[in-house]
């Protein structure tokens, strides 16, 4: 079995495990490539996603999501550089539930032209055109969520006001604060009254005309 | 911070970097020259080189937040020598937080001051001590031993003897099965428990050994 096959089996065990211990169906089937693989691929890629996706719905809907110390023991594949790390290899044992990093998100909507605060305007959060999770900012314009620590697209959008868009990565050091979102440009009414045109006929002469309610002096 | 140069980024690799599935993050720039280093893009120009920020290298790395939390791996830097670049190292432990384990693969010939930056941020050191002869080191690498020794007896005393592994390489032309066998000594009666000893490949090769 080529080097890269080995590690692509032992990342698959993993992933089972995961999904096992979490109760997410999962459908792995066999490779049947022959040729040297770097250990992943768009399919493992895939399975990966599918699995960090699944957990956290898992985390947003108040469950525990289970993956620190699931791993198998690593001292199957050889060496992937000169210096072989020779440390003893360790089996981590199972340990009680923990959470995955878990980021407390909070922000405040305001008018970005008044600064006054923008209340029970919804803020979405997505990944993949998938909505993770959503909350509704108070009378304040203040907002407080929970979400696994990754990156996000983050939506506002609300009438009378240009729809707020941005990626952001949730981590311990990040934080959102104020979002300001600006008012849709008002169009100014139409001016009714006079408006000198000049208009040429065929024999030179100018006339007045009226054009769509408005009167126009042609000069 | 300004993005840093790095000469190739490992995905996956299994057992060798430390415990877990861990991703190799090697920096450019190096203050050694060892004759048979397996990274020396390293030594060369950084031009053309893929440059990070540690926010950026930070979401490439994290498509494998899972297999890192799983299995108790994380990232490992190296190089390069990745303590030339604390203020990296800062940035990107305090955005990966205490869910990835960070070892740093290093000589430990850079200041003392960046080691001590170090153990702050890394839960691990696979050190690349090289000799213990400082004529034999100064020959292999065009350094200084004693700065390296030295460093390893400080970083002793601000880490866990569990948590330091160090490389001891028999090194073809420059030291002997003997010279091995007194820097282990040398290193046991130091207190280091974690000892790897190999022998250095010296065959030309070309391209980053990543």
């Amino acid at each position: 079995m080529n080097h890269g096959k080995s590690i692509c089996n032992e990342l698959k065990a993993v992933r089972r495990r995961i999904a096992d211990e979490n109760d997410i169906p999962l459908q792995q089937e066999e490779c049947h490539y022959e040729g040297e693989c770097e250990g992943t691929c768009p399919h493992c890629e895939a399975e990966l996603k599918y699995i960090e996706d699944s957990l956290a719905s898992r985390i947003s809907k108040g469950n525990v999501a289970k993956v620190a110390g699931l791993a198998l023991c690593l001292a199957a594949c050889s060496p992937q550089q000169d210096f072989p790390f020779s440390g003893p290899s360790k089996r981590l044992e199972g340990k009680p539930a923990v959470r995955i990093d878990i980021i407390t998100v909070k922000g405040r909507l305001q008018d970005g032209r008044t600064k006054e605060p923008i209340p029970f305007g919804s803020v979405v959060f997505r990944r993949d055109s998938m909505t993770v999770e959503s909350v509704t900012a108070d009378v304040e314009g203040h907002f407080e969520l929970t979400l696994p620590r990754g990156e996000y697209d983050m939506e506002v959008a609300l009438p009378g006001y240009i729809p707020y868009l941005k990626t952001v990565m949730l981590s311990p050091a990040d934080s959102i604060d104020t979002i300001e979102l600006d008012p849709v440009l008002q169009v100014p009414e139409p001016l009714m009254g006079i408006v000198p045109v000049k208009v040429k006929d065929p024999d030179d002469s100018t006339r007045q005309m009226e054009i769509e309610g408005v009167k126009v002096k042609v000069e | 911070m300004n993005a840093v140069p790095f000469i190739g980024i490992s995905r996956h690799r299994l057992g060798v970097d430390g415990i877990g599935v861990t991703t190799l993050a090697a920096f450019h720039g190096c203050p050694l020259h060892c004759k048979y280093c397996l990274n020396h893009k390293c030594l060369e120009s950084p031009d053309g080189l893929p440059t990070y920020t540690p926010e950026e290298l930070y979401r490439f790395v994290g498509v494998d937040n899972l297999y890192f939390i799983a299995t108790g791996g994380g990232v490992c830097f190296g190089g390069g020598e990745p303590l030339l670049r604390i203020d990296f190292l800062r940035e990107f432990k305090t955005l990966c937080g205490k869910g990835w384990n960070l070892t740093l693969e290093t000589s430990l010939n850079v200041p003392q001051s960046s080691v001590t930056a170090a153990a702050e941020v890394a839960g691990d050191f696979i050190v690349d001590i090289k000799e213990s002869d400082p004529g034999i080191y100064r020959a292999y690498t065009g350094g200084d031993a004693r700065r390296a020794w030295d460093n390893l007896r400080h970083l002793l005393t601000l880490k866990d003897p569990a948590h330091v592994t160090v490389r001891v390489p028999l090194i073809p032309g420059f030291n002997t099965d003997d010279d091995t066998a007194r820097t282990v000594d040398r290193l046991q009666a130091m207190g280091v428990t974690r000892i790897d000893r190999f022998t250095y490949r010296t065959e030309p090769r070309s391209g980053t050994s990543l």
